[in-house]
């Protein structure tokens, strides 16, 4: 935790957060136009500027972009920051001086007239838009055209675009509602043949095919109203959840935080009330490729400990055991076809196959997650490299992946140790029956 | 050939000795951007025609610029035995006459400004010759320290050979055989160099930082991008002596673990991107690029990108932007370039004349840079005096001579005798300083006392006949063209003031629109993303305090306050 100053006020903050963020909930309320939580910060309107006193100098920072730092005396609302926000607002409203979000911010901070010659203009350029249509929809049909003060937001030459996907965030982000995007596109699209109406939810990613039947008209939609009812803001930014998957390294092996793992370096995910395992990242380092599997048969029954599937490559192999008890239900059909997918997405693709669990309350005592299998994993690389700096006398660099042949360059020998110290974790049970890929081709 | 240890480096010394004091006639000609503009391709067309015509033997070639546009065309006539002659603003009939002249063994004494770099074994000169200055007491060059320029005009640009001749590469050999890159850095904060694009950020320190932060790959990125308005320091570097920015830009990136430079070119420089060019496939085939330079262990390579024509690129952060293929707007800081630069890799930036430094550096030593300039201002500086003066061009000065020497001693003071109104120190950031203030002395610290900056070293001067409102009017304009309109302070602050100076201008005004415009300046300096709009306002802001005259005349009457003739 980070300790500093607000107006004052002692605050305590998770590193990484911003000065705009722990501000807001202090209860301290900094004007801005261009902030949108969900996005990176942009530091464009220039209207969320605090003082901040660092090593005993001040200067101005945006607080929306600026990362908490142990010490600095943060000023929200001192002279120097009013009447450059008066004037900032003031240029704003003489941009706009007919959108009213910006009469009201205007208002706010104390101006109710400009003094410069009126624009009429309905766009602020804090690039909302041309963010969420860029980072989180992952689309880029709109960007910022030309620079300076002919600056604005539209399509590559001005032409309706084939890129929009017509989710209309652009329009729901928009603090001014000069976006339109989505209408333009819908109009066109409402003169698509049938077979060619594809649903927005189906553009954005969420299902993979649905046609729309109700000609674009989105309010009669049961779909549109779910999602928007889920999602409680445009659905695009559940979206960029999902998307951006969480997932942290830990010295060079990879670890996702929405699984279990289990000590034998097997990972187990909850689906549907099922059970689906892979290998971990540490495993596929280790092993470097994966050439061939044996694999178990389903409707075999396992108790936990059991010997489950064997890896190899790199002329080694690799006995994994059951990290719970349960009936294989199925096995990663992919992985038949292409053995090498378990090297290549081991979180992913590459998973092996599913179980049907028979004491979910004892494997969840037993598996760890979270923080505990954090700090399982960094114990685990720690206990690696001095194993093999002992064994071997070669020093790993603890920063970079394992050599891709590194299970061919370590003899027999100190490969069974590696399976001993680092494989085995319970007395061993029964022994499954297993078949090889080979055989079912 | 690929120089591979200090015997090849030795041979390739000794025949750029050669190539510099030939054993037959040679004539070189400036052929840089400003040289090709006033025909000397022409004039090496001419020549080349007339000496198959003649007959006579004699070697063409050619050399970079030496950054005075006002003495181009310029020819070096080297003759065995005897100093390199050098002849400014010479035509096609003067140098026909030159030629035949060699070919009766005669020196032309018409349009000789100096000779070059007598070497000991000389003959006594002839007749004539006794009158004519060195290179080092000829104007313009007397008065100066040219340590950075000293071969830019001299030797021809895309000989490695005569590079290495001028003691060239010794110092990225000496780097590369005896020091680590941890010595290259401490002979570089040693020498306390500050970057000349205009920030004058500590380098040594940047790239400290820079070897210190992580990533699998790192990038030194050398900006060129010079758009300053009256600026070509950077041209000349490149066009009269590119192998030093390359020793440079390797010596960088062998002390910071970077194996990639970036040339970020300015658009503008068609010349000078074909010739960068064309000097690293020299550079490569000589082993100095490429794969296990100078025999080491050490790989590097060079690219050049050009820019789009925008001045904000010049930015570090927008550079970087437009490098990537997004349009060029600064980014947020932090993080800064040092940990997340370009492709979110380290990444340092530095200026040309900055990089161009560094060999002299390692080469002499940390210290022997430490005692030239001033006590916080390390080195010399390339100063270019643009405007109403008699000598415009490059003159490389150590940090802190004094404004009025550049001026009056140097480049001769305003023509037409006329006085002088105001000086612009740092175009286009940089205030106008007023004729009775002139007498201060040229470093970062003094200059930011008065309100104003060195910047990247251009020195505007105005005579009487200038009226302040109307350059404020032109400089506003500038910078509302170049905003890149990322923030709302630069886009629309520095345009409402542009709007302003506009009705000032005309007579529109009142008083009270003086205090706006003070208004928004300060705004838009305090509030801005990036040094574009925080850099704007200074020459206004000051401008209205020392030049209230001019502006109380424009605003009363719609007219300038200028002499009555």
């Amino acid at each position: 935790m980070i300790t500093f100053t607000i107006d004052d006020k002692k605050v305590s903050a998770e590193e990484g957060a911003t000065v705009f963020e722990v501000a807001r909930e202090a209860g301290i309320e900094i004007p801005h136009l261009c902030y949108h939580k969900d996005m990176e910060p942009y530091g464009g309107c220039r209207l969320c500027m605090v003082e901040i006193t660092e090593n005993g100098f001040t200067r101005l920072h945006p607080s929306c972009a600026f990362p908490v730092k142990k010490n600095i005396i943060v000023k929200t609302d001192t002279e120097r920051l009013r009447k450059g926000r008066k004037i900032i607002a003031e240029l704003l409203l003489a941009r706009c001086p007919n959108v009213d979000s910006v009469i009201n911010l205007a208002e706010s901070l104390g101006v109710k007239e400009a003094r410069f010659k009126k624009m009429d203009s309905d766009c602020v350029l804090c690039g909302q838009c041309v963010r969420v249509c860029r980072n989180v929809a992952k689309v880029g049909a709109i960007d910022f055209i030309n620079r300076g003060k002919k600056r604005y937001v539209g399509t590559p030459f001005d032409l309706p675009s084939d890129e929009c996907i017509g989710c209309g965030s652009c329009h729901y982000v928009c603090p001014t509602g000069s976006m339109n995007m989505e209408y333009e596109n819908v109009l066109r699209w409402r003169n698509l043949p049938g077979t060619l109406r594809k649903c927005r939810y189906m553009r954005m990613g969420f299902i993979p095919h649905k046609l729309c039947p109700n000609n674009f008209q989105c309010w009669n939609c049961e779909l549109d109203q779910r999602m928007e009812d889920l999602a409680k803001t445009h659905p695009i930014f559940i979206l960029k959840h999902s998307r951006s998957e969480e997932k942290e390294t830990i010295g060079h092996f990879e670890i996702r935080l929405d699984r279990f793992y289990h000590e034998g370096h097997v990972w187990v995910k909850r689906i549907n009330g099922l059970m689906r395992l892979g290998i971990d990242d540490f495993t596929r380092q280790i092993l470097g490729t994966v050439s061939d599997m044996r694999l178990p048969f389903i409707d075999t029954v396992l108790e936990p400990g059991d010997t489950l599937f064997e890896i190899s490559g790199n002329e080694r192999t690799l006995l994994m055991y059951a990290p719970l008890g349960g009936k294989i239900i199925n096995i990663n059909p992919d992985i038949l076809d292409n053995p090498s997918l378990v090297n290549m997405a081991p979180y992913e693709r590459g998973w092996i196959l599913t179980v049907e669990p028979l004491d979910i309350p004892r494997a969840s005592r037993e598996l760890l997650s979270g923080r505990s299998a954090k700090e399982w994993l960094k114990l685990e690389s720690h206990k690696f490299h001095e194993f093999i700096k002992k064994e071997t006398g070669t020093d790993l660099p603890l920063d970079k992946p394992i050599p891709k042949d590194f299970a061919k360059t370590v003899s027999k020998d100190t490969w069974k140790k590696i399976h001993k110290i680092f494989f085995i974790r319970k007395k061993k049970k029964n022994n499954v029956k297993l078949f090889r890929i080979e055989d079912i081709h | 050939m690929k120089i591979k240890n200090r015997k090849d480096l030795d041979k390739v010394k000794d025949d750029g000795m050669k190539s510099l004091f030939p054993k037959s006639p040679q004539i070189s000609i400036s052929m840089s951007t400003c040289g090709l503009a006033l025909g000397a391709d022409h004039l090496f067309q001419k020549l080349t025609e007339e000496k198959e015509k003649t007959g006579v033997k004699i070697a063409l070639r050619q050399t970079g610029c030496s950054g005075f546009c006002n003495l181009e065309p310029i020819l070096i006539v080297r003759l065995p035995g005897k100093p390199g002659l050098l002849y400014t603003n010479v035509t096609v009939k003067k140098t026909l006459k030159i030629l035949h002249d060699i070919q009766q063994k005669k020196i032309t004494t018409e349009g000789l400004l100096c000779t070059i770099n007598s070497p000991a074994s000389i003959d006594t000169p002839d007749i004539g010759l006794n009158d004519v200055p060195d290179y080092n007491q000829a104007y313009p060059f007397k008065h100066q320290h040219r340590i950075l320029l000293k071969n830019c005009g001299i030797i021809d640009p895309l000989s490695v050979p005569e590079y290495v001749a001028m003691e060239g590469y010794s110092a990225l050999y000496k780097a590369l055989c005896q020091m680590r890159p941890e010595d290259v850095i401490k002979e570089v904060v040693e020498s306390g160099l500050r970057g000349r694009g205009g920030a004058w950020f500590p380098t040594g320190f940047k790239w400290d930082m820079a070897s210190k932060s992580s990533g699998d790959e790192k990038f030194v990125i050398c900006n060129a991008d010079e758009g300053d308005p009256g600026a070509y320091k950077d041209r000349t570097i490149m066009e009269g002596n590119p192998f030093k920015l390359f020793e440079g830009i390797v010596l960088a990136g062998y002390a910071i673990g970077s194996h990639h430079g970036i040339i970020y070119l300015r658009e503008e420089y068609h010349h000078t991107f074909e010739f960068l060019n064309t000097a690293i496939e020299f550079a490569k085939q000589y082993g100095l690029l490429g794969k296990n330079i100078l025999g080491s262990e050490f790989n590097f390579s060079l690219n050049i990108v050009r820019g789009g024509g925008s001045y904000v690129c010049g930015e570090e952060t927008a550079l970087m932007d437009s490098l990537e293929g997004e349009v060029g707007d600064p980014r947020l800081r932090p993080p800064f370039p040092i940990e997340k630069g370009l492709w979110a890799r380290p990444t340092i930036v530095n200026n040309v004349e900055t990089l161009s430094n560094v060999p002299l550096i390692i080469q002499n030593g940390g210290k022997w840079f430490a005692n030239i300039g001033t006590e916080k201002a390390k080195g010399t500086k390339i100063l270019s005096v643009v405007g109403n003066v008699k000598h415009p061009g490059l003159y490389e000065v150590p940090l802190g001579t004094n404004l009025k020497q550049v001026i009056f001693e140097m480049a001769g003071g305003p023509f037409n005798g006329k006085s002088i109104k105001a000086v612009q120190v740092g175009s286009p950031f940089g205030t106008f300083i007023p004729a009775d203030k002139l007498d201060v002395t040229l470093d970062p610290e003094s200059l930011k006392k008065m309100g104003s900056m060195i910047g990247s070293g251009v020195i505007v001067v105005l005579d009487q006949d200038t009226c302040i409102v109307d350059i404020l009017h032109h400089l506003l304009t500038f910078f509302v063209e170049e905003s890149c309109g990322k923030c709302v302070p630069c886009r629309e602050g520095v345009s409402r003031m542009e709007e302003l100076m506009i009705e000032i201008y005309n007579g529109r005004a009142t008083i009270n629109d003086l205090n706006l415009l003070n208004e928004l300046g300060e705004t838009a300096r305090d509030f801005s993303l990036c040094a574009l709009g925080g850099g704007a306002p200074a020459p206004i802001l000051n401008g209205i305090k020392d030049f209230k005259k001019d502006f109380e005349a424009h605003i009363k009457t719609g007219k300038c306050l200028l002499p009555s003739k």
